[in-house]
């Protein structure tokens, strides 16, 4: 009787050992599950942001916008124009459509750009390697922690010019 | 205690070899299950890396057609093939960031005509964009490649 009870004991305890080990890798196991979802959607977030940000920096330095003429119109129509571009040929930007850029209203541009609440800032800065000068701009600089920059190379009156395009993060 | 086990296990139909067996099927299940979790966490986190890659890359690739497009059309090219590389180098060294350049300038029979670069060790993977350029009525295909270290 007390054989059994003695061999029964270590029965428990071998299972209970067993069980709680068992739980340990399955919690850790969900664990890493979990952190591995949890970057993923991250990646994927940014991945999103990423290829937003190529397309726009794309559109802006090669494409005259749809219609070609948007920056003649009168006062800026968002269902009208259906693509920005800044370019009068692909890299080669021209002036009359950077100046309708500037003058436009930030929600508009965001609109059009299809940034939804996100926050951006674009710029066109001349002679970036020294003394940046900043030709043009449009958006919103803000000092957020996390930003994502586009940079283009285009020409502007036959002088190189570089464009900036920051997206800031959690907008 | 064990031949106890057999024996009961026996008059159940599994007998010796259904008691090895069924450790048996257990061991290959568990084995199964470790690793089908390990792949799928192998491939979560292969995963992670390759969106970063190709967004680069594709950021790369842009920035190498922009680069090859602006010397191309301020005349950098055409002035650097006429013996003349000032402007052509200054622009390379305002754009390369942290990269490598090298231009080559390849005439209709895939001959380099003219090549430029940076200077530094080319080293990493690289990227390229192709274009036409004209030189003198004459028609080159521009090819410049990025870098990256």
């Amino acid at each position: 009787m007390v054989r059994m009870r003695r061999r029964a004991m270590v029965y428990t305890v071998d299972m209970m050992v067993s069980v709680i080990f068992f739980m340990v890798i399955i919690a850790s196991m969900l664990w890493v599950w979990g952190q591995s979802q949890n970057a993923i959607s991250q990646y994927d977030n940014r991945m999103e942001r990423m290829e937003k940000l190529i397309y726009i920096g794309q559109s802006l330095v090669t494409t005259s916008g749809r219609p070609a003429n948007w920056h003649e119109s009168g006062p800026f129509d968002s269902e009208g124009v259906k693509a920005l571009g800044l370019a009068h040929s692909p890299n080669e930007l021209s002036h009359g459509r950077l100046e309708r850029l500037e003058s436009m209203e930030y929600e508009d541009l965001r609109i059009i750009l299809g940034l939804g609440a996100q926050d951006f800032h674009i710029s066109i800065e001349h002679n970036w390697s020294g003394e940046s000068v900043i030709l043009y701009e449009a958006g919103q600089h803000l000092d957020a922690q996390q930003i994502m920059v586009a940079e283009r190379f285009a020409l502007l009156n036959e002088t190189p010019v570089r464009m900036r395009i920051r997206l800031y993060e959690g907008g | 205690m064990l031949n106890r086990v057999r024996k009961r296990l026996f008059k159940q139909g599994l007998g010796r070899a259904g008691f090895t067996g069924n450790s048996g099927i257990i061991l290959t299940l568990d084995a199964m299950v470790a690793l089908v979790l390990a792949v799928v966490l192998a491939t979560a986190i292969l995963s992670l890396g390759q969106p970063v890659e190709s967004g680069r890359d594709k950021a790369l690739y842009l920035r190498a057609c922009d680069i090859l497009a602006v010397a191309d059309k301020a005349g950098y090219i055409q002035e650097a093939m006429d013996g003349d590389p000032t402007d052509l180098d200054v622009f390379f060294e305002d754009v390369r960031s942290n990269t490598c350049l090298s231009l080559e300038v390849l005439d209709s029979e895939d001959e380099t005509e003219f090549g430029r670069d940076t200077g530094c060790e080319e080293i990493g993977y690289h990227i390229q964009c192709q274009r036409s350029v004209i030189h003198e009525g004459e028609n080159y295909i521009g090819r410049l490649r990025i870098w990256h270290m």
